[in-house]
């Protein structure tokens, strides 16, 4: 067989236009002994990345390439032959995509580019002359012939004989053997060579119907015969044999001579750092370390010789990698949204072991004090680019990332994330296109939780929920077969909300970019697609509790004019840690979880750093592994702490023995073997990789070499071997459940602030946690803690809620005031119109003059916003007052315009009552989703005085095994994966006294789930287990729902956000 | 000139040698009571199936052939045979 190249192929990166995975192009192409491919996708380079990796490992070598659209609808396909094709090839796709034209584009229509800006690009790039779509076949197929003979012409003028040719393909259509003689014919005149394609679009024949239903979704029609863009299903990757067969010898040999010139690979394993742009010359290493030794004198008393070598390591090490452009310009970030924009911000992770970054103030954790290593950030063995995330005000991440691509301009780039077919979205899509009723479509989806499209066939067999749809009938077959095939298919491009490439001038030269559907210049790349190509970034990550924390600052400064300054207050706060050792931790940073409330309550923390310890401890793996409760027993002093030996002492003294952090693993290896803290990280990271989280195993051929090494290093310097053994073992079991302390103690920082600032300033916290909603629990929840802690709520009132919630002052205390932005259907102009009209001196006046629609008017009379300016009138009669007016205006609109704009008289409905205590609550509920004015659960107060209900507060006192029954709103329930398969229910809830945790074990489950799960304000009846001094949790025996038929609606949970399931 | 038929019609195929083998070319062919010996195959191109339907994802088969009278286009749909329809149509006739 000649060697044959396919020149012109497209993958699903072709977004909904091609029906292949890159690997499996590369893999089948590689199988039938190809020794190159090509990659040509629709409108850009999404897959590039993956593609040459895919390349590779199949050991065939990639090309480059896209097809474009241009002038008036034709196709053209570009193969990059080096880097300056590439980089035209980039500006080519980045210009089309960001023309105005692109901006709006109807569904099914492409950006396009045009042949002079192809002209002007064409240097490094070997042009193919396209499918039928492409000019010349265009005009040649309707039997043009002087115009196809021009328009090859004008290709060949721009690109010459070298990197031009035309395409011909055989797909056994009607048509093609006629077209093809014309392109021989002209091919032949005009002296341009000939290339067999096949314009492939998925692997086997099989998945044509994967193309054809895709591409229907893509233009939005259903597919019929006559909507269908498939001819044929001849459009695979064949083989050598079979495209020889249907085209000339010579367009198959001339394959081989493209793929030669087309040499241009993607630059991997190179880091492309930003290159500074200094006033006078400056190099960046010199700026980096001038403010490091500024900025460490600035968080330092003084400066020990310790500090400074410390330091002088770190910027060695910065040097060595080449990354001191990145710090500086990271630094020149975060110093301008903290100081500038007035923006809370501090790095998380690793990063956060970095004296440097503390000393530019990136960090806000001092790593000498607490221990933190370097070397856990960056160290000789680490080949890939140090990450540093960073947390901002989620409000306003946003503006950072505005303002870093307004600062840099074309140096940076958001990182793209490919949007993805999952079994909802690919059911709903696929049955759309097959013609599938919407409702019928809808009611399938919706009975999908949320599992990948390949799993859909199991998901029929196996879920309970699915079952009774009875979707076997063979209509739904051809659905859930193309569903499930196009599983993970790419589906289209958005932005990554929080990555932002750091580069410099010579970004548009290596990637294609296009725009966020809100305007950001975005990379046509992931994540994973960046950190390939060696590109830095900066992770903004936005982070609720930031905005907590600089909403309740900004109250307690306006109600008391005291400015606190939060990141200088002492951490060592007795008011503080009570707080904390109490558990009366809703709504604080990492520690409110109804799990970590348990672990707070045995633990009995005092000290930052025991925070530290606990935000480790509190994750999955050592919960599995039962570190917890060796920690938790020698604290308490019930168990004596063994270090192993004396010179383990020192790092393991401040867990008790435990290994917790991963600076520890590595600081205990560096003890045995003697070797630098940058290789105990090398050995850590061989230990993870050795350890598979699934089974919870070792592999055994991976981890033994490391013993045997450190082992025989250890014995060399003196250890005794069984000893050393017996360290490495405990190494072992815990170096996969470690957790990062640099990231632990930046994360503490947070929690002892939010913790502080509830102990101290509890309404301004409330309503900075009311207005940011930053953890898990449902608004409501944390109104009712609020009230458990004696803070007086104020309902919505138009006269004096903010947009968010403020804390006012109310008989001498400061109580919180509800904000109008949870008012339902409000929008930002409503209440903008709102605030600008005070004050409003009746309900008349209001409706005269406010520009607020009538359902939002509506619900704002019936939670109570008017009922200080509305006299003696009923919410009732106001009801009436908003029909009339807005009647009267429906005629004033369809009658002349009159200048009458008098609203209605008054009207009194004499006799009507006014909304009795449980109607408010309803209505609160309704229309901001809080039960505001009283808590829901004072509503069955007899009810269940006559059950023997036990208050969540006095739970604690009650003894292990005794019989209670507990009460309460449903604030969340969770299913959390268990290792033997068996599940197990978590019900936390909430009776205004505290919060009740019920479990529920499977037989309790079988007849009680669906009420736990559907109902909301139960009464449960079980077995007190205690799990610690505080800690208390209820087995489940039987669960009432008290609700009932009760009219109380359930809004609140459906708009509660995270209460779900 | 062409008139569309669409009719059932019974073919005789000989299996295609060399490249293209697996190809069931039609030999002689009946339509309403005639029988037509194929005298020289024109032309092959293969056409989708029913859209969308993975049960008809397979291509039909189409023949352009001269017999006595003119220019037949024949297709042959590979799967209808397995449930009982008429496998061969006559498409259309070229005058």
């Amino acid at each position: 067989m000649p060697p044959f190249t396919h020149l012109h192929v497209h993958s699903n990166y072709s977004l909904k236009e091609g029906a292949a995975y890159v690997s499996d192009l590369a893999a089948t192409a590689a199988g039938m002994g190809m020794e190159s491919l090509a990659l040509t996708d629709h409108d850009g380079m999404y897959g590039a990345v993956r593609f040459t990796l895919a390349c590779r490992g199949a050991g065939i070598r990639p090309i480059l390439g896209a097809e474009l659209e241009w002038g008036e609808g034709f196709h053209a396909v570009l193969l990059a032959e080096n880097a300056a094709g590439w980089s035209n090839l980039c500006h080519l796709v980045t210009d089309m995509h960001l023309s105005q034209r692109a901006q709006t584009l109807a569904p099914g229509r492409r950006p396009r580019t045009s042949f002079e800006q192809i002209a002007e690009r064409s240097e490094g790039l070997f042009a193919l002359s396209g499918c039928e779509k492409g000019e010349v076949a265009w005009f040649a197929s309707l039997g043009r012939t002087d115009e196809a003979d021009e328009a090859a012409r004008r290709w060949l003028d721009v690109f010459g004989t070298g990197h031009f040719a035309i395409e011909l393909s055989n797909h056994l259509l009607d048509s093609d053997v006629l077209r093809n003689q014309k392109l021989m014919d002209l091919a032949s005149d005009l002296g341009v060579k000939t290339v067999a394609t096949n314009n492939t679009h998925y692997v086997t024949p099989e998945d044509a119907v994967l193309h054809e239903c895709l591409d229907c979704m893509r233009r939005i029609v259903a597919l019929t015969s006559r909507t269908s863009p498939r001819k044929n299903s001849e459009y695979w990757l064949k083989p050598v044999s079979a495209m020889a067969e249907l085209l000339p010898e010579e367009s198959i040999d001339n394959t081989a001579w493209v793929a030669d010139l087309c040499r241009y690979e993607l630059p991997m394993g190179e880091f492309h750092f930003p290159r500074l742009q200094t006033q006078n010359g400056e190099s960046s290493t010199s700026v980096l370390a001038r403010r490091c030794w500024s900025g460490l004198q600035k968080r330092f008393e003084r400066i020990t010789p310790e500090l400074e070598e410390r330091l002088q390591m770190e910027l060695r090490e910065i040097r060595r990698g080449g990354f001191c452009g990145y710090f500086v310009l990271v630094a020149d970030i975060v110093h301008h949204a903290k100081h500038v924009m007035g923006i809370r911000c501090a790095c998380r992770g690793s990063a956060a072991g970095s004296l440097v970054a503390y000393a530019l103030e990136i960090s806000d954790v001092d790593p000498v004090k607490y221990g933190l290593s370097f070397e856990r950030f960056m160290n000789e063995y680490r080949v890939e680019i140090p990450d540093i995330d960073v947390d901002f005000e989620s409000a306003r991440r946003q503006d950072v990332n505005q303002y870093i691509l307004d600062t840099y301009g074309e140096r940076t780039a958001m990182v793209a994330m490919m949007d993805t077919f999952r079994a909802r979205g690919a059911l709903r899509e696929v049955g759309k296109a097959l013609g599938i009723h919407e409702s019928e479509v809808d009611q399938i989806a919706k009975a999908f939780p949320h599992i990948s499209a390949r799993n859909i066939p199991e998901a029929i067999e196996s879920l309970p929920e699915v079952a009774p749809l009875g979707l076997k009938a063979s209509k739904l077959e051809a659905l859930f077969d193309i569903a499930s095939r196009i599983d993970a298919f790419p589906r289209h491009l958005a932005m990554h909300p929080s990555g932002v490439i750091l580069s410099d001038e010579r970004l548009a030269d290596l990637m294609p970019m296009q725009r966020s559907f809100d305007g950001f210049l975005m990379s046509q790349y992931d994540k994973d697609d960046v950190e390939a190509l060696g590109l830095a970034k900066l992770d903004v990550l936005g982070v609720r509790m930031f905005s907590t924390i600089a909403h309740t600052l900004s109250e307690i400064e306006r109600s008391s004019r005291l400015k606190v300054d939060i990141d200088r207050i002492a951490r060592d706060d007795l008011k503080t840690f009570e707080l904390i050792r109490e558990s009366r931790t809703l709504g604080c940073f990492q520690i409110e979880s109804p799990g970590q409330r348990e672990l707070l309550g045995k633990f009995q923390p005092d000290a930052f750093e025991d925070l530290i310890v606990d935000i480790s401890l509190f994750r999955p793996g050592p919960m599995k592994a039962d570190m917890i409760r060796p920690f938790l027993n020698r604290r308490a002093e019930l168990e004596a702490v063994d270090y192993g030996h004396p010179s383990l002492k020192p790092i393991l003294k401040e867990t008790k023995g435990v290994i917790v952090y991963h600076e520890q693993v590595m600081r205990v290896i560096a003890e045995l073997t003697g070797c630098s803290m940058g290789e105990a990280d090398r050995i850590r990271r061989s230990l993870e990789g050795a350890f598979e989280y699934a089974s919870q195993e070792i592999t055994v051929e991976k981890a033994d070499p490391l013993r045997t090494d450190v082992i025989k290093r250890a014995v060399e310097r003196g250890w005794d071997g069984k000893l050393a053994e017996k360290i490495w073992d405990e190494v072992l079991s815990f170096a996969s459940f470690g957790f990062c302390k640099a990231h632990a103690a930046a994360f503490a920082v947070p929690t002892y602030q939010s913790a502080w600032l509830k102990a101290h300033y509890p309404a301004a916290f409330y309503s900075g946690v009311l207005t940011h909603d930053p953890g898990m629990y449902p608004r409501r929840a944390i109104l009712a803690d609020a009230r458990a802690h004696e803070i007086q709520i104020l309902g919505v009132d138009v006269n004096l809620s903010h947009s968010d919630y403020r804390t006012e002052e109310s008989g001498g205390q400061l109580a919180i005031r509800l904000g109008l932005q949870d008012v339902k259907g409000i929008n930002e102009a409503e209440i903008s119109s709102i605030i600008a009209g005070r004050p409003w001196r009746s309900f008349n006046d209001f409706c005269l003059r406010a520009e607020v629609a009538r359902p939002v008017v509506e619900g704002l009379v019936h939670c109570g916003a008017f009922d200080a300016i509305k006299g003696g009138r009923s919410r009732r009669e106001l009801y009436w007052t908003v029909e009339q007016e807005w009647s009267s205006r429906e005629q004033a609109r369809s009658d002349q315009p009159s200048l009458d704009l008098a609203v209605a008289e008054q009207i009194t409905l004499p006799g009507i009552a006014d909304y009795s205590d449980r109607e408010k609550v309803k209505a609160e509920l309704e229309v901001i989703g809080m039960d505001a004015s009283r808590h829901l659960m004072s509503f069955y107060l007899e009810e269940l005085e006559a059950l023997g209900w036990t208050r969540a507060s006095d739970l604690v006192r009650k003894k292990g095994r005794s019989q209670v029954l507990v009460a309460g709103v449903k604030v969340a329930t969770q299913t959390p994966p268990v290792k033997s398969g068996k599940r197990v229910i978590f019900l936390t809830l909430e009776d205004g006294t505290g919060q009740a945790d019920v479990t529920f074990f499977e037989e309790a489950q079988k007849k009680y789930a669906r009420r736990v799960f559907d109902g909301w304000i139960l009464a449960v009846r079980g077995t007190v287990r205690r799990t610690g001094a505080r800690g208390v949790s209820i087995l489940a025996e039987e669960v009432i729902d008290l609700k009932g038929d009760d009219d109380l609606p359930k809004l609140w949970y459906s708009s509660g956000g995270s209460a779900g399931r | 000139m062409t008139k569309r038929y669409n009719e059932s019609i019974e073919v005789e195929v000989v299996s295609a040698p060399g490249p293209g083998a697996g190809v069931l070319m039609p030999q002689a062919f009946s339509w309403r009571g005639n029988r037509y010996q194929v005298e020289r195959l024109l032309k092959y191109w293969r056409e989708a199936g029913e859209a969308w339907d993975p049960e008809k994802v397979k291509d039909h088969e189409c023949f352009r052939v001269e017999a006595k009278g003119g220019t037949y286009d024949l297709r042959h749909d590979r799967l209808a045979g397995r449930k009982n329809k008429p496998q061969w149509k006559l498409l259309r006739v070229w005058d």
